[in-house]
């Protein structure tokens, strides 16, 4: 980036799905994807003289993502209303903090740049429905309004789209270890909003900002914040002057398509929500939710690291909370960390990824990965045949054991067989014998491949060389 | 007209076996032949359901102890409060053709004591009014004069039991529009607590004020309906989650009792005579009355409307012909919008969407609506100042007997100066109740309004039970 003559600032607001099972303020479930307009009830439509009645459980999964992101959580929060028009927003108004939001200033540290930033508040919300618009008309599904959110707005600390992705995806991880959102960002449960502003180097007033919108992916993250910094910069050179606009990004273009201006900004005359009293937590309440806290990426990067593993298997580790139990489990059973990575992380992962499956799907159970490992560690069987049998187990859910009986892949020990084996592959390649004996010994990897073919995978391949070297 | 027996009379009458509850259907329909279309009284009327109810209560009989508390009793309901299966219009257009899915808080309770809906009374539009002329359905008349206006907003309910045509109705009262009407058709008007009794089911005008109460003959009536529909309700997260104490309705009243009046109130009274018929039965039963000042109760008009409207802009937004009511297409949303809005309102409710929008807009909310809030904390400090003096607080409900219909519409400060006494208490939360002074002034009744600290509903209701027997 150009970034040598001109700074780039960036602030972020990202609007993440809380997990729940109901609605914001009512009990409606949770389910987009349901037929339209199935999940929905009188408060959630905004009928008259229906109220909001707040969820507990949403509370406390704000609570959690602003602990995590060590956030002073405010005792006593207010509820406000933010008024817009929109056929999706059955009140004319949202329910969302405004003054009072829910928590404030904590900060999030960015994983291998050695920064941090600064987190100014994180705040409670209800989600609008959604618009479908055809050639003729306009359609509207309220399944997902009422539906939970929590905003989480950054202070204006990241300095480029390399942070800011660093950034979201950090966060992303935060939020899924700590089960408060799904943070599915294709599914619109991680909504993240930047503000960009570029200002030459030195210079100590704010630049103007570009606020963008509908960054579906990182990757469009990344591309639109990379297009409105040149954009600016290009601007600034030009000696044009910048006004504040909200843009859409336009993922086919990959262009910023321009929303609204400043001038004509929503005015969107917050005041406090009437029919909910403040939201008053207790200390012990909050001080409850710190203790179960599960342990977060950062920290537990940091711990498998040191544990001798790879720096991608820790943030693979980190970032997936089934992955970690899975792993933690074998590890219970006995299994070293580096074969519960060669076996879980390498293999077990390769098939889930060839199949396009979710760990959730993986049929293995812990109990029989580990035998699986272990018979591999005694020499019971081979590499590849262990291979073979775990594409069958996780096709078929059955116990290792008594698989690899079935298929036959247990190993051939009686060295007579080997033995014989051998001499054949032998007696098949004089010329590569030949060269081997005139000392070109790199050969013998051909030589082990076709004897191991020979006895269908099932020997030990060091075993194997030893005989043929004793024989060649 | 053929006079309605109380709730309490008439409860007694069941239990006694000399009334059916069909017999009262049947007065209630003579007396509504007779002067509803005059009055006016009812938007929607379901006589002949009702007829159905009261055979069943009937043929059920009346066991003491094993009958529903209201079983036979026949209740009418201000068109705002939501009854399920229902037309809920609040005298709107914008509301056509709505019908309720769900029954309010206050219907539910009414139904499990087996009470007899008979229908839906008249209000002005969306309950903004103090003379029930902006409903969209035509004014109320009241029935004592039909010249006059029943007072508003909650003139069809009073109205209804003012000529027989209910035996006792729910309102609702923002800031007076149950204790108003009542004083002008010289009936029994109670606000609760702010907080008592659950707004589910309550179409919102102003959700930091708007509280659901009874109208009736008797203190002993209205006392008897709150009991049923005050206390904690889940689907209302501004009740107080402590249910109300027991009412004790024993005419006495205490020895020590210290009422205060307001200095300020009685002052600005244009009426003597109003000022001499709400004093009286204080008078002759000696009790002595305290002066009190609560300066803060003069600007009470112009803080009430302003929070009132914010709320109201905000409150009303809802109505945008999307999912409910009456819809006018236009080529484009925000055409539609401005049709549907635009045509739907009525003008007063139009002029309190406008203003309210303007007092919460960036550059004016400091002003207005912010300023509106810190008045209202400083007056309801200064009211509990003076509860630390007295018991009770007396003024006059109204200044004015009822007025005549079109006297004020067409100057809406005039009408918003009418709620001068009713606004305050209301901006305070507090209890209040409106009952008729034995003396009337032309002919026409006067409100006594008593007003007792917050949650001390149980207690306000057992003086005014007692003033009543003055």
């Amino acid at each position: 980036m150009q970034s040598s003559k001109y700074e780039v600032i960036i602030g972020i607001e990202v609007h993440t799905q809380l997990a729940t099972r109901s609605k914001m303020f009512c009990r409606c479930e949770v389910n987009v994807d349901a037929s339209p307009n199935t999940r929905v009830c009188p408060i959630c439509l905004g009928l008259p003289g229906v109220l909001p009645q707040t969820n507990e459980t949403a509370i406390e999964l704000g609570i959690k993502a602003a602990l995590a992101l060590g956030c002073e959580i405010n005792l006593e929060s207010r509820w406000a209303r933010k008024h817009y028009f929109s056929p999706d927003l059955p009140k004319g108004y949202q329910i969302t903090q405004f003054d009072y939001p829910l928590a404030t200033g904590g900060e999030l540290e960015l994983p291998g740049l050695d920064k941090k930033v600064r987190i100014r508040r994180l705040h409670l919300e209800e989600d609008a429905g959604k618009l479908t618009h055809t050639s003729r008309e306009t359609l509207v599904d309220f399944n997902r309004c009422g539906v939970p959110l929590a905003e989480i707005v950054t202070e204006p600390d990241i300095r480029s789209a390399e942070e800011a992705d660093v950034y979201l995806k950090e966060l992303r991880q935060i939020l899924r270890a700590l089960g408060v959102s799904d943070a599915e960002m294709e599914r619109g449960h991680f909504r993240c909003e930047p503000n960009i502003s570029v200002r030459p180097r030195g210079q100590s007033e704010l630049g103007v900002r570009s606020e963008i919108k509908n960054l579906n992916s990182f990757k469009a993250v990344r591309e639109g914040i990379e297009r409105a910094v040149k954009d600016q910069i290009k601007w600034l050179e030009e000696g044009k002057e910048i006004v504040q606009t909200t843009y859409l990004w336009d993922e086919r273009k990959r262009k910023l398509k321009p929303m609204r201006e400043k001038e004509t900004a929503a005015d969107y005359r917050y005041f406090p929500e009437p029919d909910l009293p403040p939201l008053i937590l207790d200390i012990e309440k909050v001080e409850g939710i710190k203790k179960i806290l599960p342990e977060l990426p950062a920290s537990k990067r940091r711990r498998l690291l040191a544990e001798g593993l790879s720096r991608q298997d820790a943030e693979l580790l980190s970032a997936e909370p089934g992955w970690e139990s899975y792993f933690l489990a074998l590890l219970q059973e006995d299994i070293s960390v580096k074969e519960a990575s060669t076996w879980l992380l390498n293999e077990a992962r390769g098939i889930l990824t060839e199949r396009a499956e979710n760990l959730s799907e993986f049929r293995i159970p812990v109990k029989e990965m580990a035998s699986l490992i272990v018979l591999h560690r005694r020499g019971k069987l081979s590499r590849p045949a262990a291979k073979d049998l775990l594409a069958a187990m996780a096709d078929s859910g059955r116990a290792a054991e008594e698989l690899m009986k079935e298929m036959d892949l247990a190993a051939v020990s009686d060295e007579g067989v080997i033995e014989e084996a051998a001499k054949k592959v032998i007696d098949e390649n004089p010329d590569i014998c030949e060269k081997y004996r005139k000392g070109k010994t790199n050969v013998i990897g051909f030589l082990l491949g076709q004897t191991m073919k020979e006895l269908r995978g099932k020997a030990d391949p060091n075993t194997v060389r030893e005989v043929l070297t004793g024989l060649l | 007209m053929k006079e309605l027996p109380t709730i309490a009379e008439l409860s007694f009458e069941l239990h006694q076996g000399s009334v059916r509850a069909k017999d009262v259907i049947a007065d209630i329909r003579n007396n509504v032949s007779t002067h509803e279309e005059d009055v006016n009284a009812y938007i929607n009327l379901y006589l002949d359901d009702a007829d159905t109810q009261a055979g069943l209560a009937d043929d059920a009989g009346y066991l003491e102890g094993k009958t529903p508390v209201l079983s036979g009793i026949p209740i009418a309901i201000k068109d705002n409060i939501c009854v399920k299966g229902w037309p809920c219009t609040c005298a709107s257009k914008i509301l056509e053709g709505f019908l309720a899915p769900y029954d309010a808080t206050v219907i539910s309770r009414l139904k499990e004591n087996g009470a007899i809906l008979l229908g839906k009374t008249n209000l002005d539009e969306f309950a903004m009014g103090a003379s029930n002329e902006t409903s969209v359905y035509g004014p109320v008349r009241n029935p004592l004069d039909l010249e006059r206006v029943p007072g508003g907003s909650s003139g069809g309910s009073v109205a209804a039991v003012g000529y027989g045509g209910a035996v006792a109705a729910l309102g609702s009262d923002t800031g007076g529009s149950v204790r108003q009407p009542a004083s002008f058709c010289g009936l029994v008007g109670f606000r609760p607590s702010y907080g008592r009794v659950s707004r589910w089911g309550l179409v919102a005008f102003s959700s930091s004020l708007d509280q659901i109460g009874p109208i009736a003959k008797t203190v002993e009536d209205a006392a008897l309906l709150y009991s049923i529909i005050a206390g904690p309700d889940s689907n209302d997260s501004t009740t107080n989650p402590v249910p109300p104490r027991e009412i004790c309705l024993s005419g006495d009243v205490p020895n020590d009792v210290k009422v205060g009046i307001i200095t300020e109130c009685f002052e600005d009274l244009e009426d003597k005579r109003v000022e001499d018929a709400v004093l009286a039965p204080f008078q002759k039963a000696g009790i002595k009355l305290q002066e009190l000042s609560l300066p803060l109760v003069r600007q009470s008009v112009a803080g009430y409307y302003l929070l009132v409207m914010s709320e109201v802009s905000s409150n009303l937004a809802r109505y945008d012909g999307i999912r409910y009511g009456s819809r006018i297409s236009k080529l484009g949303l925000k055409e539609t919008y401005f049709s549907t809005r635009g045509q739907g309102f009525g003008d007063e409710v139009t002029r309190r969407i406008l203003l309210g929008t303007f007092g919460l807009s960036s550059g004016y909310i400091d002003a207005y609506y912010n300023t509106a809030l810190s008045y209202r904390a400083a007056l309801a400090e200064q009211y509990e100042k003076a509860f630390e003096q007295v018991d009770f607080i007396l003024t006059p409900t109204m200044p004015s007997t009822a007025f005549k219909l079109g006297e004020k519409i067409a100057d809406p400060l005039q009408m918003y100066l009418a709620d001068i006494f009713t606004a305050s208490n209301a901006l305070a939360a507090l209890p209040c109740i409106s009952i008729p002074a034995p003396k009337r002034v032309d002919g026409l009744p006067v409100g006594i309004q008593l007003t007792a600290p917050r949650w001390e509903d149980s207690k306000l209701l057992e003086f005014a039970h007692a003033v009543e027997q003055i």
